[in-house]
């Protein structure tokens, strides 16, 4: 199920300190699926209570942080992502093809001065390129890329097939570099629009 | 295998999730493709930049401190909460009576006030972030070359301060990658060093003996006069001193003589140049 093992937290206090340790990861992971920031701070905070309310249903000894990110995953499909998150098995590979869902609405250009933005002028082309492919790819890279997760992990989180991951992961790849072109060293030329 | 069916072993061969037998596949198909090999470069180089994008996303500190407010309103029995129109979290505070916000604010203040030196205190998150930054559980970017490593450092504080490398090679580490943090608005440069011994972390930001913790114990150098400060927590140890405005932790699961010993050796008693 998860890989990793962490401290077994014990009641209440105990989980509650593990979950802050936690807050960037969450953060990163709803800022780069909301549409702003005040967005992205309602879905950590849902999820934060939302865990707490179910802390004993978690089971000491597994990985927490995955645990936290499904939650998170599944509070944001729930009010946000009006359609199915994996809409057919089949992946959308036509070209600028920006999805009907949640992400068609978000603004492409960066949100806005973000200060704990660091490497200010590589964050913000990446977060650009992100928001501008559509979620069924762009989660596989948030859950790998950004947090760490196995395939398997990721299958967990978003409730789908493993090999949906890895096959969303590939073409969500190939699509940001698309959007980065000339800024991600490039290769023969077709090779990334194939 | 054709390029297009090559495409996706590209992918899981770069996040090391292939079987023997795929691994095999794609690294002969590699050999001879060089298109796939420039995929495969490319692919690379995105996951290490989308990995460095990351770690400059980290949640506000007003953040944390609404959500430590706000967890305190949360019942401690039952499970997750039922389907809701939308958060709801602060419009249903805020159908509360005022004089009920207040009372919990009250309540609650010593739980938050337990809670900050842990989000303000950079040793302490030192000692903390160790074993995740060697997990690769936090954002933290692979780069094995000394070099390129600090100056991707150096340029995510615009040049104000370099990160303190040191050559460990005698210890059979050497530096393997690193990432930025904030705390309370103040970046810190972090730099992972692995190989035979007990992998260490080299934290560095810009602080005042104001940053030593309470319970440091103090060691004066006397030939380089340098004060270090040593502190542990759960196996971990720390040792911090100062060079100029510049401060250097050193963190490891090494016992703590061979950690202070190790940074009496390396330390310098002039800040290093930018």
């Amino acid at each position: 199920m998860v890989r990793e093992g962490r401290a077994q937290p014990e009641g209440r206090e105990a989980f509650l300190q593990e979950l802050m340790t936690y807050m960037d990861h969450l953060y990163r992971m709803a800022f780069h699926l909301a549409k702003e920031r005040d967005e992205a701070q309602d879905i950590v905070q849902e999820t934060c209570v939302r865990a707490l309310a179910a802390y004993e249903q978690f089971t000491p000894g597994t990985n927490m942080k995955a645990w936290l990110t499904k939650i998170l995953y599944n509070f944001f499909f729930d009010h946000f992502h009006q359609k199915k998150r994996w809409i057919s098995v089949e992946d959308r590979t036509g070209e600028g093809d920006e999805g009907s869902d949640y992400w068609d609405r978000v603004p492409a250009q960066n949100p806005g001065p973000e200060s704990h933005i660091l490497l200010k002028e590589r964050s913000a082309k990446i977060t650009d390129a992100l928001r501008k492919i559509p979620g069924e790819f762009r989660a596989p890279i948030l859950l790998v890329d950004m947090g760490d997760f196995s395939y398997a992990e990721a299958a967990e989180i978003l409730s789908c097939p493993v090999g949906t991951v890895r096959s969303r992961l590939s073409r969500g790849r190939r699509l940001l570099a698309n959007h980065l072109k000339g800024y991600i060293g490039a290769p023969e030329k077709g090779a990334a629009e194939k | 295998m054709n390029c297009e069916e090559a495409q996706e072993l590209i992918t899981a061969l770069i996040d090391d999730e292939l079987s023997e037998r795929e691994s095999a596949s794609i690294k002969s198909h590699l050999e001879q493709c060089v298109r796939c090999q420039a995929m495969h470069q490319q692919e690379r180089a995105l996951k290490a930049e989308v990995r460095m994008a990351a770690a400059s996303v980290t949640a506000p500190a007003d953040l944390r401190k609404k959500i430590l407010l706000g967890l305190g309103s949360v019942p401690e029995q039952g499970g997750i909460p039922k389907e809701r129109e939308g958060p709801g979290w602060l419009s249903q505070l805020a159908l509360r009576p005022v004089f009920v916000f207040a009372l919990l604010l009250l309540l609650l203040l010593p739980a938050v006030y337990l809670m900050r030196p842990k989000e303000l205190s950079i040793p302490l998150f030192a000692l903390e972030s160790h074993q995740k930054i060697v997990e690769r559980s936090l954002a933290y970017v692979a780069e094995e070359n000394e070099e390129k490593l600090k100056a991707e450092l150096l340029r995510s504080v615009e040049g104000r301060f370099a990160p303190m490398g040191y050559d460990l090679s005698m210890m059979g580490l050497r530096p393997v990658g690193g990432t930025v943090q904030e705390i309370s608005g103040r970046k810190i440069l972090v730099t992972l060093y692995e190989g035979t011994a007990p992998s260490l972390t080299c934290y560095t930001f810009l602080g005042t003996e104001g940053d030593v913790p309470k319970e440091a114990a103090l060691f004066t150098d006397p030939e380089k006069r340098i004060d270090f400060y040593t502190f542990s927590r759960g196996g971990v140890n720390g040792v911090m001193h100062r060079e100029g405005k510049v401060i250097c932790i050193l963190v490891s699961k090494l016992p703590m003589p061979e950690l202070l010993a190790l940074a009496r050796s390396k330390a310098q008693p002039t800040p290093p140049p930018l």
